[in-house]
């Protein structure tokens, strides 16, 4: 293998092991706030990504206004996607409710955008141009990677460690976190459990709609945009279910994994990726970072 | 008591909804029990059409042709005097509900059916085609179709075995590209066209080397490690074989960004609407073996019908948007159905309509259509390039002959 293919490979499959990442990030805060598996976390992302299109590319809308006002409508659809699939079922004595919910809503989605913006295929323009409006590139050891792959990787990195200081380091995370582990405790210390639920799912819903806007140029506003959360539940697996630094870990490798599949192996690419998820689940069925609970256990 | 009344209510019209079935829709004069004996003032044809699902874009194209000729030949005294009724159904996204729409079409004893854009569709309902034996229009252009020689098919399109050469041939030969990469995802239609691809190419005498041959799936959107290799590899040309065009439009797109510049050959989604459209630079310059493009209002060859012209005219007027190939296909299918009627002098004998079908010489708007074994119908194939947008018409490519 020359060294250009292989660096096109590290860096595409780092790349998409961050876009994986951004997507099982919010899965854990999701699992570890509210107790849900959410199964429309593909479809949210794409959802999100058809609108930043609809803005920029239908109404024009230039980048740097349009931007802030996705952030709003990102935030309306995550709190939207709460008070459907979540809020009216909080107490469901049937505990599975929520999460079969959000398998209708990913159906909803999915074909949603189709009736909104029909099945054309949709392209955005690149964050990051030459001269010519060709989507800028790197010259790395002799190989041409788009800058925006590079962008991802960095986006990626730096919204995963704000979500890190949010959830970890500031009062607004640990509150989020004590109504997560008891509801009636924190509200006996007067933290608004429907507060801090529906900042978790804007909180997400942000998150992995920015992991669209960056992949969007690439891989154009298509519905293939939900399968991203496949490989995302694959890395959330390897990593150790539950941690968020297990996730992010195991989606990079899943990102790797499927890079070097691709040579000479690019039809049986999901299948390699998943052989790896099989072979962890049988030798290492805690995944890669076990939670301090496993550990004692 | 108002519960079970309510409940009465509700069955009855949910039984008087259900004649409908999974039919989402009818056009015509009259009633449908009129025309089942093909005797009182109608004549009820069926036909399938993706109306939702993935592929519905597609589908509204397809439906837009054929209805755009059943109103024509309905305003021009429809065949034989008989007005013609059809009944749509929807084929979903997957061959099981398919199957389920041509039964329903089947049980409404329709004289034809105007049957799916797909292979993998089309060889799903045969086996009901062929056991009620009704002739069925098929828009697939899958190689192995017809080679049980189904009686009651009739394939309207080129295909793939013919079309892969003449892709082959075009590239190596006027092109000049002699080691192509090739990429192809891993549908049945698109496999066995890229092995009579390769097997062209190394019956010409270039032998094409493993390692240019990429595959993927059809979910496939991330080609940025197949183009690297690609551009690696010392290949001198692309071609693509890719069933849908939301992935066609993606690798262009990537192979765009990568600054990849060498000549490019793509089958007939290259040539799409939506292809075009998406991203007009990427899509710039491929060339395309297909049976249609609605480029056709400017310069075009001498070659290009003038049924061609007209069709694509009013396609236009009438939905303000360029047509797609199925449009002209289906278009073609209703009157190819007209022949074959007026030929046997009937509506409703179906064994007659189809045995006249051997007869049909017919110019359409997608192709000139004749007779030729394995029940297929086309005999010339057109050489495009995208160039602004457009997709223009080079040359008329005879059916297993030459550049005309």
């Amino acid at each position: 293998m020359s060294v250009n293919l292989l660096g096109s490979i590290v860096i595409n499959g780092l790349a998409m092991g961050m876009v994986y990442a951004m997507i099982a990030m919010g899965l854990i805060m999701l699992i570890k706030a509210v107790g849900i598996l959410n199964f429309a976390q593909g479809d949210l992302l794409m959802f999100g990504t058809f609108l930043v299109s609809f803005l920029i590319v239908d109404l024009e809308i230039p980048m740097g206004a349009a931007l802030p006002l996705v952030m709003v409508l990102w935030g309306l659809l995550g709190a939207g996607f709460m008070m459907i699939t979540y809020w009216p079922l909080r107490n469901a004595s049937y505990p599975v409710a929520p999460v079969v919910a959000t398998m209708g809503a990913s159906l909803v989605l999915s074909e949603g955008v189709f009736l909104i913006w029909g099945t054309w295929p949709r392209t955005m323009p690149s964050l990051f141009q030459t001269a010519d409006g060709r989507p800028a590139t790197v010259n790395l050891f002799g190989a041409e990677i788009q800058v925006q792959f590079f962008a991802v990787i960095i986006l990626g990195a730096l919204l995963m460690f704000l979500v890190w200081i949010l959830t970890e380091k500031l009062y607004v995370g640990k509150m989020m976190k004590a109504a997560a582990q008891d509801k009636y405790a924190a509200r006996l210390i007067g933290i608004p459990h429907l507060l801090t639920t529906m900042v978790t799912y804007i909180l997400v819903t942000e998150l992995i709609c920015s992991a669209g806007y960056m992949v969007a140029p690439i891989f154009a506003v298509t519905k293939s945009l939900s399968s991203l959360q496949l490989k995302a539940f694959a890395g959330t697996v390897i990593g150790g279910f539950g941690s968020i630094k297990g996730a992010v870990i195991g989606c990079l490798i899943v990102g790797l994994v499927e890079a070097f599949a691709q040579v000479n192996l690019s039809v049986y690419k999901e299948a390699v990726v998943f052989l790896v998820l099989m072979v962890f689940l049988i030798f290492r069925p805690g995944g890669l970072i076990r939670s301090k609970i496993q550990d004692k256990a | 008591m108002a519960v079970v009344c309510a409940l009465v209510m509700i069955l009855c019209a949910s039984c008087g909804s259900s004649e409908g079935g999974e039919t989402t829709g009818s056009a015509g004069t009259a009633e449908a029990s009129e025309s089942s004996g093909g005797e009182s003032g109608t004549v009820l044809v069926g036909c399938t059409v993706q109306l939702t699902g993935s592929n519905q874009l597609s589908g509204s194209y397809y439906q837009n042709g054929v209805q755009m000729a059943v109103d024509e030949i309905n305003e021009s005294g429809g065949i034989l005097g008989k007005q013609i009724q059809i009944e749509y159904a929807d084929e979903g996204s997957d061959p099981q509900t398919a199957v389920n729409a041509c039964e329903k079409l089947i049980s409404m004893d329709v004289s034809c059916i105007f049957g799916s854009i797909t292979s993998t569709n089309c060889n799903a309902m045969l086996p009901s085609v062929m056991a009620a034996e009704i002739p069925y229009f098929a828009l697939g252009s899958n190689s192995n179709m017809a080679d049980e020689g189904e009686p009651w098919l009739w394939q309207v399109r080129v295909r793939d075995s013919n079309t892969a050469p003449i892709m082959a041939e075009v590239f190596a030969e006027d092109v000049g590209v002699k080691n192509p990469a090739i990429v192809y995802n891993t549908a049945e239609s698109t496999t066995l066209s890229t092995e009579a691809l390769i097997a062209t190419y190394e019956e010409m005498g270039y032998e094409i080397d493993d390692s240019c041959v990429f595959a993927f799936t059809e979910d496939e959107t991330n080609f940025g490690n197949i183009i690297s290799q690609i551009m690696n590899s010392g290949c001198d040309g692309i071609v693509a074989n890719i069933v849908n065009s939301n992935q066609a439009v993606i690798f262009a797109q990537q192979l765009y960004a990568a600054g990849y510049e060498g000549p490019r050959m793509g089958n007939s989604v290259f040539s799409s609407p939506e292809f075009r459209e998406a991203d007009v630079n990427a899509a710039e310059g491929w060339y395309i073996v297909n049976e249609w493009t609605s480029s056709l209002l400017g310069d075009v060859p001498e070659e290009i019908p003038q049924e061609a012209i007209e069709f694509e005219t009013k396609y236009e007027e009438l939905y303000d948007l360029e047509s797609a190939a199925m449009s002209a296909q289906g278009y073609d299918s209703v009157y190819l159905f007209k022949e074959a009627c007026e030929i046997a002098g009937t509506t409703d004998d179906r064994a007659a309509i189809n045995e006249a079908m051997k007869q049909v010489d017919y110019q359409g708007a997608g192709n000139k259509y004749e007779y030729q074994d394995n029940n297929t119908l086309t005999t010339y194939i057109l050489l495009l390039q995208n160039q602004d947008g457009a997709s223009v018409p080079s040359a008329v490519v005879q059916v297993g002959g030459t550049a005309e």
